[in-house]
């Protein structure tokens, strides 16, 4: 039953919250740009899959997880970034009697480099990992607020702009997890183990988007794909374990725009909806963030209009919209 | 040219890093359940003067003298056990090193692993009820059994119960015939993994436990696929000393009818000790309620939702091991919990309250998971069982000395849910997530009366026992049963008035079994 959790950072979702958007789209920071923000995140369920059976639990009633992350992506280069993302995570349940969590999770840090750039398309790779900031409660089940699994994670996206500045992304990624340390000595998976130590499965996370991208506004369909290693289901009745095969198809919305009355600070919202899965509620999620780049370069070109995001060489200076003429310019 | 050969450099580096993990077998540094090669400290081939449980004595199971070494047909059987060893296989090498641990210890593990796996309470239906296993079904959803901490309790207190007399006979027949082992008939037989016994080899000792062994648990864990489990594992403890050169086909075939004999005997009191009447029907449930609301005070209600029957309410009448049933009655009601309107009781509330707000620390938190032992684990007795494991294997006890402390330690605790069962239905307490409706909890809220915590009722009688048994740590094992106790204040789910009289009671169940380990002619 656990589910989102798991997607706020441990495995870096394509649209479960904005700020995992940056680490896994095509779009750069120019060089000496930073780009900071922070985001709500507000994820529900109500019915979830045990193992491949869709079930309600009226002890558990709806399942809320509110996430604020911080998230922040600076530019060495115009195709090197580097990007941390860290989410503070409060969790209930409506119904029934166990209390929710909160608390800071996992840091999550990551490098991005545009390995290639044939015509209009991006060839991208991403390596990074995450890392529990405390030692919070991991093995409780919905209601805990992540995994406490040391992650590393190597991913490719390629990124592919098109005509009337629309784009395509496709990225997947494989996700490594350590094994984790749980306060008790005993607990049942895919059989009974008699340790404190309980083996993760890893997770492969593809995803694709489409639609409109430009410097101003944003609007994109998002499809997410999660698969983990094994094939450990939540047993009938059962509490949900850590272990678990915690599989799921989610699509969603992105939108962004740039308020030009308000420096280009950027306003984004997503929607989620999982549509299928296992060992996973079906979450609704929606979130909303602010986003404002600060241009760090000590000659700042252009007037001193920060340059923001970039495509792909050769977009800099491009504050406004980009054009295809400068799209096409690129090398 | 140079930045594309950068990236190339990269690309490499990546695929070469995702190439070391992806090569990282997933492992666990260990699963508990690993048991050096057992070599006993002392062999106890006393144990045949024992004092059994159930059998009169040692040898009211008979059995006949086996043959001559010097036989033509025990020839022919050392035959064959230097045939086995010859063609031994990869799979019965690893079930000698599997059962060369112990057998004890080994089906106590077993018994753990399937108390954990069938730990699940059964979903609510359609129609808002929750169905009942039933063991003529097993299969069926929800599968039989629940095997919930009083019904564990029990499982591990009959099968360690069974083991121990059908061990005590063995030795009993074992000095009485004093056959030879192979490896003292033939000197050219050298046992593989397992140790050179000095013990007498008819029976079976190993065939004796898998038989008594496999024979209760089948009927404790009758789904197909348990029973298959067993089966096999019985199969290999019955045959693995064949195998390694230590018994032949003779010691074996006697050990298992031994085994199977004795079985019979303790059936009997299974199946009348009054565990088929301890579920109870819906008009007996509704009376506990009113027979304390009719005194003034508030009756227990389940917290679910469908709310779910009391787990288990008539376990308190079953048969006792360690006393009679009216004087366990006489035990388990002598201190009454606090009126539900009194002053007092609503500062335990405001205390239980405290503990899963400002007091819910990490360190709290990770007492109450430890020793939470809830749905889907192998209950506090299991866990019990677990520590008193340690001390075994540290001792290096023989499997009669295991067995015998095994049996001391579970009837106590089954003993100890009966009576704390009794104690719960007597005063069908609410909990306190019922009293305060805005007490959430940090470990899910058992579906019974709250008076008096089963967990500190258990460990109170374990410590007790395993404080008598290994006497140097008696003062470590009362702690531990403190912090068991504690840690279902911490979880929100009991009054302190639960643990604090649960140890009490607690200790009185296990001084019961105590008292008999005292004359039971262990030395």
């Amino acid at each position: 039953m656990k589910f989102r959790l798991l997607l706020v950072s441990s495995i870096l979702a394509f649209s479960s919250s904005l700020f995992a958007q940056n680490m896994t789209d095509g779009i750069f920071m120019a060089k000496n740009n930073f780009c900071g923000g922070i985001g709500y995140t507000h994820d529900t369920w109500n019915k979830y899959w045990e193992g491949t059976l869709f079930r309600e639990n009226k002890n558990l009633g709806n399942v809320n997880t509110q996430t604020i992350t911080a998230m922040g992506n600076y530019g060495i280069s115009d195709r090197f970034n580097v990007l941390f993302m860290l989410p503070y995570v409060k969790t209930e349940a409506t119904k029934g009697t166990l209390k929710g969590m909160s608390g800071v999770q996992d840091l999550t840090l990551a490098l991005k480099y545009r390995l290639a750039q044939i015509k209009n398309l991006s060839v991208i790779g991403s390596v990074g990992g995450s890392l529990p900031t405390n030692n919070y409660v991991a093995d409780f089940l919905p209601l805990s607020i992540g995994m406490q699994s040391k992650t590393v994670f190597a991913r490719g996206i390629l990124y592919y702009t098109l005509p009337h500045e629309l784009a395509l992304t496709a990225q997947g990624a494989y996700i490594h997890r350590s094994n984790v340390r749980v306060d008790r000595e005993m607990y049942f998976s895919d059989q009974a183990y008699f340790t404190n130590e309980m083996m993760m499965p890893d997770v492969v996370n593809l995803g694709a988007k489409f639609g409109h991208y430009s410097y101003r506004w944003q609007l994109e369909a998002t499809y997410e794909q999660n698969i983990v290693n094994g094939d450990i289901d939540i047993r009938r009745n059962d509490m949900p374990g850590l272990c678990a095969k915690m599989d799921l198809t989610r699509i969603g919305l992105v939108a962004a725009y740039r308020i030009p009355q308000l420096k280009d600070l950027q306003i984004m919202g997503t929607i989620g909806q999982v549509v299928a899965g296992r060992n996973v509620g079906k979450s609704t999620t929606f979130s909303i963030s602010i986003l404002q780049y600060i241009d760090l370069r000590k000659n700042k070109g252009g007037g001193g209009i920060p340059t923001g995001p970039i495509c792909r060489p050769g977009d800099t200076n491009h504050a406004g919209n980009m054009s295809t003429d400068e799209h096409k310019s690129g090398h | 040219m140079k930045s594309s050969f950068l990236s190339i450099k990269k690309l490499i580096a990546a695929t070469a890093a995702l190439a070391v993990i992806w090569a990282c077998e997933k492992s666990l540094e260990r699963d508990g359940t690993e048991l050096d090669t057992l070599v006993p400290t002392k062999v106890d081939a006393d144990a045949g003067t024992w004092k059994p449980y159930i059998l009169q004595t040692a040898t009211e199971v008979a059995l006949t003298a086996p043959e001559d070494v010097s036989s033509a047909n025990y020839q022919k059987e050392l035959q064959e056990v230097k045939t086995a060893m010859g063609n031994i296989s990869d799979d019965q090498r690893l079930a000698i090193r599997y059962w060369a641990g112990g057998g004890i210890l080994r089906w106590n593990q077993i018994m753990r692993s399937l108390v954990a796996k069938r730990n699940l309470p059964p979903a609510e239906n359609a129609t808002g009820e929750y169905p009942i296993p039933n063991s003529a079904n097993p299969n069926a959803d929800p599968i039989f059994p629940f095997a919930n901490p009083p019904y564990a309790s029990r499982s591990y207190a009959y099968v360690s119960v069974a083991q121990y007399d059908a061990l005590i006979a063995a030795m009993a027949y074992k000095q009485q015939y004093k056959r030879k082992a192979p490896y003292q008939v033939d000197a050219s037989i050298t046992p593989v993994i397992v140790s050179k016994s000095t013990l007498p080899s008819y029976p079976s000792e190993d065939a004796v436990m898998a038989a008594v062994s496999y024979e209760f648990l089948k009927r404790l864990f009758p789904s197909t696929e348990d029973t298959l489990f067993l089966y096999k594992k019985k199969e290999e403890q019955k045959w693995f000393k064949l195998w390694a050169g230590a018994s032949t086909r003779s010691d074996i075939e006697a050990g298992e009818k031994l085994g199977k004999a004795i079985v019979t005997k303790i059936l009997a009191r299974y199946s009348s000790d009054g565990m088929r009447n301890a579920i109870g029907v819906k008009a007996q449930w509704d009376s506990l309620s009113k027979r304390v609301e009719e005194k003034g005070e508030v009756a227990w209600k389940s917290l679910e939702d469908a709310p779910r029957p009391p787990m288990l309410p008539f376990f308190g009448n079953v048969k006792p091991w360690n006393m009679t049933n009216p004087e366990l009655q006489q035990l388990s009601i002598q201190y009454p919990p606090l009126s539900y309107n009194s002053a007092e009781f609503k500062k335990q509330v405001a205390e239980v309250k405290e503990y899963v707000t400002t007091k819910a620390t990490r360190e709290n938190i990770a007492i109450v998971h430890f020793w939470a032992d809830g749905a889907g684990t192998y209950t506090p007795p299991g866990h019990w069982n677990a520590i008193a494991e340690k001390y075994i294997v540290a001792e290096k006890q023989s499997e009669f000395r295991a067995a015998r402390n095994l049996a001391l330690l579970n009837t106590a605790m089954m003993d100890a849910a009966i009576s704390c069962w009794y104690t719960k239905t007597y005063y069908y307490f609410p909990r306190p997530s019922q009293a305060d409706p805005s007490i959430k909890t940090l470990t899910g809220v058992p579906n019974f009366p709250a008076y008096s915590s089963g967990h500190s009722t258990f460990s109170a009688a374990a410590a007790t026992v395993l404080g008598y048994l290994f006497p140097t740590d008696a003062s470590k094992f009362n702690d531990m049963a403190s912090e068991a106790s504690m840690s279902r204040l911490m979880g929100g789910i009991h009054y302190r008035m639960d643990c604090e009289y649960g140890l009490k009671y607690g200790k009185l169940v296990g001084d019961k079994a105590v008292a008999r380990g005292q004359q039971d002619g262990v030395k």
